[in-house]
């Protein structure tokens, strides 16, 4: 289960990012980037939280 | 369960943050935790501020470029070779080390001084937080020379978000550390992505011509009307010194206390090149940006907004809360060392409390760079004295921790060396008609480093010395 909301939220920086490398490229409308930004944000924080805090001990 | 867990008041009780005695090896932290940390105290709303600034001020491309490379190195080796080592040799809080050093009443002033710094750091990032919710709600803030919070909708936003950072704070560096670690992949995509969906609005087609756009529409080498012109050296000195209270300073041996070895110092450098290259870069682009739409000064908010939506927004006030948070935590150990008996958790809601406050008063935090220059000024020279004294006097034959040794309550050669440094450093700004304070961090360092090392040769081997003769 959180292996799959870790790929969830590699998906989410994904949607965050490669939008804009789109636009860049001037294959892609500034408003649909701004909107995936917007779900990349939701998915990142609906699946990271719940592996983000996960650590190996140091002591 | 993670949200649930941050809200146990009772855990937030017991947290021991170790204020008066070195962290036991039991409780280090990995490099990743640092890593976190940093990248997301320096990715803050400011930052929305400082990238524009150089845009404004006329820096020319190569200038931004290389000298964004230069004083981020100078940066992270500051924190390394200098902040890192420090703290995890003494494993204690500059403020704990300092009053071993110069005495209770001595350091009780500095700590007051850091207290109430961090405060209004603090404030400040609460204030952007507030003005990128506002914009999100359609609630519109004060202007920044306003004396007072011109509507009640505008202090409930500025509460909400004081609240969320003084609880967060208040359960100390495991926590403040979690929280960044959270949002710490999700914003600097946020800055970069901005930056690069830019880019096409001022003309850049692709990599043959963005070199070109860069001089011509962005970093144009001309300042706006009335702007004084930024140099190289203007970008090296403000990229390397901007947070010299911390590196050189030493503020951050509080954080790398927690450290397992100096080379933890290197975690810095992410903080930096995220922080303070890659998204002071993609800002000064979206700022070109506004310029060109004929926004000649805009908000952090509103350059956010312009380069990603409701997500730049969300990353504004997110940047806020990611920097406020280990600022509360920071002024909650200064004051919590001038009240040793009371508790940090409430040292850390009172600060939190009062930081909120004063984010209500827009005129404050537009005077934010002022403030930060002159704990520049006052944090510098202590950074050389905690230096001199743990690594230096050693090899002098002198004792390290005089006021502890001696039972002192004031020991005047670091009181001596800090007016001294301070003053130095203040006619050296003033004579040479600089731009910022903390262009003289540098130089006030030195002096007290210089200062302190003479006067504790004095102190030690002629006023000390005798005392304890005439006393055998």
């Amino acid at each position: 289960m959180k292996g799959f909301l870790k790929i969830l939220s590699f998906m989410a920086l994904g949607l965050t990012f490669v939008p804009s490398i789109i636009v860049l490229v001037g294959k892609l409308d500034v408003d649909v980037y701004k909107t995936m930004m917007i779900l990349g944000m939701v998915l990142w924080f609906f699946t990271a939280p719940f592996w983000i805090f996960e650590r190996k001990s140091n002591a | 369960m993670g949200i649930k867990r941050w809200l146990n008041f009772e855990e937030a009780k017991n947290v021991d943050e170790f204020e008066r005695e070195p962290v036991p090896k039991s409780h280090v932290k990995d490099f990743k935790s640092f890593v976190g940390l940093v990248a997301g105290e320096h990715i803050a709303g400011t930052e929305f501020v400082i990238g524009p600034l150089f845009v404004l001020h006329g820096v020319a491309a190569g200038d931004v470029f290389l000298g964004l490379l230069v004083g981020n190195i100078l940066a992270t080796l500051s924190w390394t070779l200098v902040c890192a080592p420090t703290a995890v040799k003494t494993k204690v809080t500059i403020f704990y080390q300092l009053e071993k050093i110069c005495g209770f009443n001595l350091v009780s002033i500095y700590n007051f001084l850091n207290g109430l710094l961090f405060s209004v750091s603090a404030a400040a990032m609460i204030g952007v937080s507030a003005s990128a919710i506002g914009l999100l709600i359609g609630v519109k803030g004060p202007g920044l020379t306003s004396l007072y919070p011109d509507s009640f909708s505008w202090v409930l936003i500025i509460m909400m978000v004081g609240a969320v950072i003084a609880v967060v704070a208040t359960f100390g560096f495991e926590t403040v550390a979690r929280f960044s670690s959270l949002f710490a992949p999700w914003m600097p995509l946020v800055f970069l992505a901005s930056g690069l969906a830019m880019l096409p609005a001022l003309g850049v087609t692709g990599f043959d011509n963005f070199w070109h756009i860069a001089q011509t529409k962005i970093w144009t080498g001309v300042p706006i009307e009335g702007a004084t012109k930024y140099t190289f050296w203007h970008i090296v000195i403000f990229s390397w010194l901007c947070n010299n209270a911390n590196h050189i300073g030493l503020a951050d041996m509080s954080i790398y206390r927690y450290a397992k070895k100096p080379t933890y110092g290197l975690a810095s450098g992410f903080g930096m090149f995220i922080g303070h290259f890659m998204a002071w870069i993609a800002s000064g682009i979206l700022c070109a940006l506004a310029l060109q739409s004929g926004n000649a000064n805009p908000t952090p908010g509103e350059i956010a907004f312009m380069g990603a939506g409701i997500a730049g927004l969300v990353c504004v006030v997110v940047a806020g809360w990611t920097t406020a948070n280990p600022t509360i935590y920071r002024a909650g150990l200064a004051i919590q060392a001038m009240l040793p008996s009371m508790k940090r958790w409430k040292i850390t809601v009172i600060v939190g409390a009062m930081a909120t406050v004063m984010a209500c008063f827009p005129i404050i935090v537009s005077k934010l760079d002022q403030f930060l220059g002159l704990y520049a000024l006052v944090a510098a020279p202590v950074g050389a004295v905690v230096l001199v004294d743990i690594f230096i006097f050693p090899r002098m034959g002198l004792v390290s921790n005089l006021a502890e040794v001696r039972n002192m309550k004031f020991n005047f050669s670091v009181a001596i060396t800090w007016v001294l440094a301070m003053a130095s450093g203040y006619a050296l700004y003033s004579y040479l008609e600089l731009d910022f304070y903390f262009f003289m961090a540098l130089p006030g360092w030195i002096m007290a480093a210089f200062t302190y090392t003479v006067a504790g040769y004095i102190q030690q081997r002629i006023f000390v010395t005798n005392t304890t003769q005439e006393a055998v």
